[in-house]
């Protein structure tokens, strides 16, 4: 979900959160809601739609086929261009955009981004992921959307690898398993990869996902990854202030 | 001269192990073989500039990418990672990929790979590949991870090709995990390049900056995506709600009605039947976004053939206004200025077959051409065409298109040529000008019939698009109008429901104040009432039989009391017990008669209460209840205890009679002992208990 799930309690005049964010509803669960007819989102949700937006608009750029007397399909490279200058402004900088200054994202709408572009994890794997561990659960969420959200950064602009690449390290990381086999391989990119998620975030309640964390890091994803963050930062990011938050008044996460 | 033999690390993956520390290394990844010509071709540009052989460079690439896509395992979902790297000597390419479980492994490891790949001869399509590879690169390294049958091929090129000392195959085969690879000056993945100038056409004519193909697919998306049907039906489902969270009453609820008025605080996500009512009105105002859009082109159109027209009205007086310079090039302005003025319609028509299609926005406009004396973007706007701005009224703005290309510029290109016509043939005479003339004159002819028959087939089509709409309102108005009666009946409805919770309403209050009158429902407390004072009556009946028993023990005890006295009973310990005895019994029996005295006095004044308790209210009716019932318990424990006590008295009556007789047997016995000195006293013999 996008954000906390409300339903309005007639006789006591108030609104009860009845999901968190990143949860979902079970088929039963909305049969026992249904009475009360309709869910309320907080202002929250509104913040984070354009990076739904963007996501949509990834996915119609990852698999627009157009009919070939109308045009040249759109190649890998313009592809990868494309949708750096759709994800690009999603980052936020401190200070003014094109200095030195480090990019940020928060990894909830990171994790709202890939729900948004990808094919939908299995119920029973997010059921029983849940079910588990609520804390291994987040985490599964949070990593497998940064790795799809590197993938893209990176110009692996396939909507089912991605998706793919999403399920993977989903199910790897709700049931406790190891991502990329220890130690990782460096001959293969997708573990490198994976390997660079599993790095910047650790636990679930990491506040946010920063570029500099690529730029020391050994493997050749890594070394990929920042010289592309570079170019956003140069020409697309914006300004953090205007980007939105989980955190603060107008999110709902304390801090 | 390059030493190919130099590599930094041989045993890592990548090409920049083989190249310097401040090598590029571009990269594009690929998950199909489609655009693999392309994707090379970029490369190439970007590579040849540095100097090197183009077809060296061509023929590695593709063999690369052809051994790579043949070899990777089937159905892996994997992409296929393609690099080019170059230092100041050399350039690099190199992609790895993953064979398949049932692959032989020795098919990549086989040491003699090497020596067969120089000769130029391969034992299977993978070293045939290898040695077609080798032909156009001095260096080629295989480098093998049995572990995770991972294989990677490298080729490298000098950048001088004539600086070339033989060919240089390596076999590495790495057992455990491969070394990290090292650093480089820079990695760009292909797309970060500028690549409309690195494809430009080589012709002088095409030299154009070209925008962006990235930019304008994002364009592309941004607008197909922003007017998707599911963004309309998310706005709809938009409800705004002030206030806080606490104590939000429904009548706060404000429901938006306008797509304008987004700035909401709260989503309304469908769970139940009213998703369908949302979905009809998001598509409702879908359609009537779309014809709204619809309106705009129309009248886009409408407006860019006026401004056509305005132009061929505008252009003679232009050119009167600079005849000078233009007769001086008469000869070459004239077809040239022709084809200019006519070149408006078929832009016109340009522009309506790309707004058909929004693949074709991305196609860079033409350039407008240029009127002589009508300065660009400043084309001033006549009554015809303000009178066409109003939506809907294309109809009139066709028409007097129309009328204007009958009557406009074309009629005075025609005249002015005529008029022209002659002149020429005094000028020059030659026969060349009076064919041309002639030409001209036909050109001309035949151009105002095309476009007269353009401007029909416009007519008709705007004829057509107009009664398109108008049934689309028509519609659209009826759709809203049922959509008008289904609220209306909504709202009576939801008057009637607030008609009967009002009813409902009252009869609980006509309840309640029967409830406190008494004259409702509480026989129930009366029959509960009635038992409890049958119950009272009962145990007063009981008590009455108990103070009998007691005053009947009493005088059986004084009585056994005067006969011992009388006759010298018991012994004077066994009289202090028996004092006592009774002492206590008439304190139990006083003590039984307050009792019963309480509960005299509490039913009395139960029963003055319940005369004068017309005004008694049901709570008080129920606390009457409730202290009555805890009465008859405290009453119902009392006489428990009360029965316990009768039976031990009536234990210690039998044991004194029984006591008695034996003392009246002893008794009988001394004096029987004394020989009739009973009968001297002229005593009775004690009466049998």
């Amino acid at each position: 979900m996008l954000s906390p799930v409300y339903v309005f309690m007639k006789l006591n005049q108030k609104y009860v959160a009845v999901k968190e964010p990143l949860d979902f509803f079970k088929p039963e669960e909305l049969e026992k809601l249904r009475p009360l007819g309709i869910f309320y989102l907080p202002e929250f949700a509104e913040t984070a739609l354009p990076y739904r937006e963007a996501a949509r608009q990834v996915h119609a750029l990852l698999s627009w086929k157009p009919k070939l007397h109308q045009a040249l399909p759109p190649a890998p490279y313009e592809i990868s261009d494309s949708v750096l200058r759709v994800m690009g402004p999603l980052w936020g900088t401190r200070g003014e955009t094109g200095t030195g200054e480090d990019l940020e994202i928060e990894p909830f709408f990171v994790a709202v981004f890939a729900n948004e572009l990808c094919d939908l994890l299995p119920g029973e794997s997010l059921q029983a992921a849940r079910d588990a561990s609520i804390d291994n659960y987040e985490l599964a969420i949070f990593r497998s959307s940064w790795a799809v959200w590197l993938a893209l950064t990176l110009g692996w602009c396939d909507l089912a690898f991605l998706s793919a690449l999403r399920k993977r390290v989903f199910d790897a990381v709700a049931m406790g398993q190891a991502l990329t086999g220890a130690p990782t391989d460096p001959a293969v990119e997708v573990d490198e990869l994976i390997a660079c998620a599993e790095k910047s975030i650790k636990e679930a309640k990491t506040r946010a996902l920063f570029a500099s964390d690529f730029e020391q890091a050994p493997t050749r994803a890594a070394q990929k990854l920042a010289f592309r963050l570079r170019r956003i930062r140069k020409e697309f990011s914006q300004p953090i202030e205007n980007l939105p938050t989980i955190y603060g008044e107008r999110g709902f996460a304390d801090g | 001269m390059a030493d190919m033999s130099k590599s930094r690390l041989l045993e890592s993956f990548g090409v920049s192990g083989l190249l310097g520390e401040e090598c590029t290394v571009f990269y594009s990844s690929l998950f199909s073989l489609r655009h693999a010509g392309r994707v090379s071709d970029l490369m190439i540009a970007r590579l040849t500039a540095l100097g090197a052989d183009e077809l060296s460079l061509r023929a590695v690439l593709l063999y690369t990418l052809y051994d790579v896509y043949r070899a990777q395992q089937k159905g892996a979902v994997e992409p296929m990672v393609i690099e080019c790297g170059h230092d100041a000597e050399r350039v690099a390419i190199g992609a790895a990929f993953t064979y398949g479980p049932t692959e032989d492994v020795k098919k990549f490891t086989d040491p003699s790979l090497r020596s067969r790949v120089i000769q130029g001869v391969g034992a299977n399509e993978f070293e045939n590949l290898l040695v077609g590879m080798a032909r156009h690169c001095h260096r080629l390294v295989v480098r093998v991870q049995p572990s995770i049958r991972r294989v990677e091929i490298v080729s490298v090129i000098p950048l001088d090709a004539a600086a070339s000392a033989g060919l240089l195959v390596d076999l590495v085969v790495i057992a455990q995990n491969p070394k990290a690879s090292p650093k480089v000056g820079e990695y760009v993945e292909i797309g970060d390049l500028d690549y409309p100038q690195l494809l430009r056409e080589d012709s002088p004519a095409d030299q154009v900056p070209a925008p962006r193909t990235g930019e304008l697919l994002v364009a592309s998306v941004t607008q197909r995506v922003g007017k998707s049907k599911e963004d309309h039906s998310l706005a709809e489902s938009l409800r705004k709600i002030r206030g806080t969270t606490d104590h939000i009453r429904d009548d706060r609820t404000l429901v938006k009605g306008s797509v304008n008025e987004l700035d909401n605080a709260v989503i309304r996500i469908n769970a139940g039947p009213i998703s369908e009512e949302a979905d009809d009105s998001a598509q409702v105002r879908l359609l009537k976004e779309q014809i709204a859009e619809l309106q705009r082109k129309l009248f886009a159109s409408g407006k860019e053939k006026v401004k056509g027209g305005l132009r061929l009205v505008e252009a003679p007086a232009a050119e009167s206004e600079d005849g000078a310079e233009e007769d001086a090039d008469e000869a070459e302005a004239k077809p040239k200025g022709i084809f200019k003025k006519i070149w408006p319609f078929k832009r016109v028509e340009a522009v309506e077959e790309s707004e058909d299609d929004v693949s074709e926005d991305d196609e860079p406009a033409p350039e407008a051409p240029v009127f002589p004396g009508v300065v660009p973007g400043e084309t001033p706007l006549p009554p015809l065409a303000e009178a066409a701005a109003i939506p809907g009224n294309a109809d009139a703005a066709v028409k007097s298109l129309m009328v204007e290309i009958q009557s406009g510029s074309m009629d005075r290109a025609l005249t002015k040529a005529q008029r022209e016509a002659p002149d020429f043939k005094k000028e020059r005479g030659t026969t060349r000008v009076k064919k041309w003339v002639d030409t001209l004159l036909a050109e001309l002819v035949l151009e105002k019939g095309r476009l007269l028959e353009m401007a029909k087939k416009l007519n008709a089509s705007v004829k057509l698009k107009d009664v398109e709409f108008r049934n689309r309102e028509h519609t659209l108005q009826e759709e809203l109008r049922r959509r008008d009666d289904m609220i209306r009946q909504k709202n009576s409805a939801l008057a009637r429901a607030k008609e009967q919770v009002a009813q409902v309403s009252l009869s609980l209050g006509r309840a309640k104040s029967a409830a406190h009158s008494g004259s409702g429902d509480d026989s129930h407390f009366k029959v509960k009432f009635q038992q409890t004072q049958k119950l009272l009556g009962v145990f007063k009946e009981e008590n009455e039989t108990l103070r009998d028993k007691v005053e009947e023990l009493k005088n059986a005890l004084s009585s056994a009391q005067f006969a011992a006295a009388a006759k010298k009973g018991p012994s004077a310990q066994d009289y202090a017990l028996l004092v006592a005895r009774a002492e206590k019994l008439q304190r139990l029996a006083e003590e039984f008669k307050r009792q019963n005295g309480l509960l005299m006095d509490r039913v009395a004044d139960k029963e003055k209460r319940e005369k004068t308790g017309a005004a008694g209210s049901h709570e008080e009716t129920r606390k009457r209840l409730e202290a009555a019932m805890k009465l008859i318990t405290v009453t119902k424990k009392d006489y428990d205890r009360l029965s316990l006590k009768l039976e031990e008295q009536e234990r210690e009556k039998d044991r004194l009679q029984r006591e008695l007789v034996m003392t009246q047997a002893e008794i009988r016995a001394l004096k029987l002992s004394r020989g009739g000195g009973g009968q001297q006293s002229g005593g009775k013999p004690p009466a049998a208990a």
